[in-house]
């Protein structure tokens, strides 16, 4: 029976799975840097019907559990004011979204989080001030980020419709859904870990994660995400496990990715419409592509990946 | 030489390139549905060497003549010693900012792309072809047709008119022709005379872009997008107010074809020209924004 590390083995695990200077001392794009043009390339054969999912929730302008802080829209101009007063009548809109939290799918840049007061590559966190972030923002993705996405389904494995609020998810459990999917996560891939957690939401609506839980990664889980050489992680829950059992390390895999590997983290993704198209094309690998906006000095960006069968 | 169209001919056009009906009378997605499967993966066939090209403008905070609504960007937690998070508003229409505009975004005589009423846009957001009728993103064949290029010009000038003869003739030059389910991306220069002699109100001194008889063209085409590193109508276009945006009504309302605004096509063309290659994988990923008129989007072209 796989069991948690101790908080100060999962320290140490911070230092093993550490890729600072791998690119060079100037580099912010980390683990990005695993996608070569080859790479891409070799993603585009795989698309062979060309059925197209969204692995994207929409953007939620609805107070909920899980939502204290919903994307605001508001209409500037709209459809039948436009008539009556101008001669070219238009609509248009404006959208306030802070992408970080619990609700929206969006992509964590670099810089969002800290670990001794240093983000990814050993920058200071004063790198990031009022001004925004002047390292590891998130517009070092702004070439987009096009690769082979693999998709490991935990649910299915365990046969169930969803793992419950605060169950660990182990490395042996990644190996069991490689070895059922019939995938191997390589070098440059971006790999989704599927909870079944917007299955759950559907179905009994949200509810607030930091108090109730979320299923996730254990932090044993970090030397394989380490030497698999991925590229981005992503999760329908946060990656981490909520809440993890340590008393100063409240998400080790959101460190230890996004400092010390330098891997860009996708939460709060839609992983159910993926999770059927794999079942039903029998395979867990697809083209992944992802575009997000070009935020300068952004320590993140709604995103909506896209994956391509 | 090309010759312009009369007001009332302008107007007979919208009528002849009217895709009303034809995918059904509640369709939303329009031309989108020129994109079949197996038009996205052939499409993925033309992603040879991996090269990645973004065909988006920064989101810029800055105001400035052509950008009277930045990007607010507010910190909300900065820095150590945890986390450092942040707040963006976009409105992401106008001049300056990179977006796909919804079929709702503008009328013709009360009515949106599908004879939909104006009345479906209401202080609510758009209960018809809104934004998020793109949700599951745009991926097909993308094709550039460089008109500077082919005009031997470093950019067009505010107000240069481009007709069907300069479609036909950047085709022949760079070996390709637009088909059925085509993202078709015109380029300008746009961006190259604002990095040259900086940025300045497009509303009051003009941009380059198709004139209305070009209408005719996109439509037997069968084009599933259109984009510009303009906004796809030339400005001024010498019509009344009531003609003010002749490709953005025959287009959106129409024809059903959504439009990308203010797209960087500097890059692209670079890329375009290296690999002696005008088509390329494109891909866009608008945001799932219900009933928006809008989304900032960066799209992708994959060669």
């Amino acid at each position: 029976m796989a069991k948690s590390m101790a908080e100060n083995e999962v320290k140490a695990l911070f230092d093993k799975c550490s890729n600072w200077e791998r690119w060079g001392k100037e580099d912010q794009c980390g683990a990005l840097n695993y996608i070569s043009d080859k790479k891409r390339a070799a993603a585009a054969k795989l698309v062979q019907t060309g059925e197209a999912v969204s692995l994207a929730l929409p953007l939620a302008t609805i107070p909920a559990p899980d939502n204290p802080t919903p994307v605001m829209h508001m209409m500037q101009q709209v459809g039948h004011d436009a008539h009556e007063m101008e001669l070219l009548p238009y609509s248009a809109d404006y959208f306030a979204i802070a992408p970080h939290g619990l609700a929206n799918t969006h992509l964590d840049a670099l810089c969002h989080v800290f670990y001794r007061g240093k983000m990814y590559n050993g920058f200071a966190a004063s790198e990031v001030g009022s001004h925004g972030a002047k390292k590891c923002a998130i517009d070092v993705a702004s070439q987009g980020v096009i690769s082979r996405g693999v998709l490991l389904d935990i649910p299915k494995i365990k046969k169930v419709d969803w793992l419950e609020n605060g169950t660990h998810i182990f490395p042996e459990d990644l190996d069991a859904a490689e070895k059922d999917h019939r995938v191997n996560v390589e070098e440059g891939d971006v790999l989704f870990i599927r909870t079944g957690r917007a299955r759950q939401r559907k179905e009994k609506g949200g509810w607030d994660a930091f108090a109730a839980g979320l299923a996730g990664l254990d932090a044993t889980s970090l030397p394989w995400l380490h030497e698999r050489k991925i590229a981005v992680l992503g999760s329908d829950g946060v990656s981490d496990v909520v809440p993890s059992g340590y008393k100063d390390l409240a998400l080790p895999i959101h460190v230890c990715t996004l400092v010390m590997m330098g891997v860009h983290l996708i939460d709060n993704a839609d992983l159910d419409a993926i999770a059927s198209a794999c079942a039903r094309n029998g395979r867990y690998e697809f083209q992944f592509v992802m575009a997000p906006l070009i935020l300068k000095q952004g320590t993140a960006s709604p995103v909506n990946p896209l994956a391509l069968f | 030489m090309a010759t312009r169209l009369k007001p009332e001919e302008v107007k007979a056009l919208y009528d002849k390139v009217s895709n009303w009906g034809r995918w059904g009378k509640d369709d939303q997605r329009g031309a989108l549905n020129f994109i079949t499967p197996e038009k996205r993966a052939a499409a993925a066939r033309l992603a040879q060497s991996g090269e990645i090209v973004s065909l988006s403008l920064p989101l810029s905070t800055k105001t400035s003549p052509e950008n009277p609504q930045p990007v607010q960007h507010m910190m909300l937690h900065v820095g150590a010693p945890v986390a450092s998070l942040d707040y963006f508003a976009i409105a992401p229409h106008g001049m300056a900012f990179t977006h796909l505009d919804a079929l709702c975004h503008v009328f013709r005589d009360g009515k949106m792309y599908n004879g939909f009423s104006h009345r479906e846009v209401g202080r609510f957001g758009a209960r018809k072809c809104a934004i998020d009728v793109t949700r599951d993103g745009i991926v097909s064949r993308g094709v550039l047709l460089d008109i500077p290029e082919v005009k031997k010009a470093e950019w067009l000038e505010p107000g240069d008119a481009i007709y069907p003869e300069d479609l036909d003739a950047a085709e022949k030059q760079h070996g390709v022709r637009v088909e059925e389910g085509d993202i078709l991306l015109i380029r300008t220069g746009r961006h190259r005379r604002r990095s040259a002699k900086g940025a300045w109100d497009p509303r009051r001194e003009g941009l380059p872009g198709l004139d209305a008889s070009c209408l005719g063209w996109l439509h037997e085409r069968r084009i599933a997008v259109l984009g510009c590193d303009a906004v796809s109508d030339l400005i001024p276009n010498g019509y009344e107010a009531d003609l003010a945006m002749p490709i953005h009504v025959g287009t959106l309302v129409m024809m059903g074809v959504h439009l990308i605004d203010n797209a960087d096509l500097e890059a692209l063309s670079t890329a375009c020209a290296k690999h002696n290659r005008y088509e390329f994988l494109f891909a866009m990923a608008p945001l799932i924004l219900e009933q928006g008129t809008a989304s900032p989007v960066n799209p992708l072209a994959v060669l």
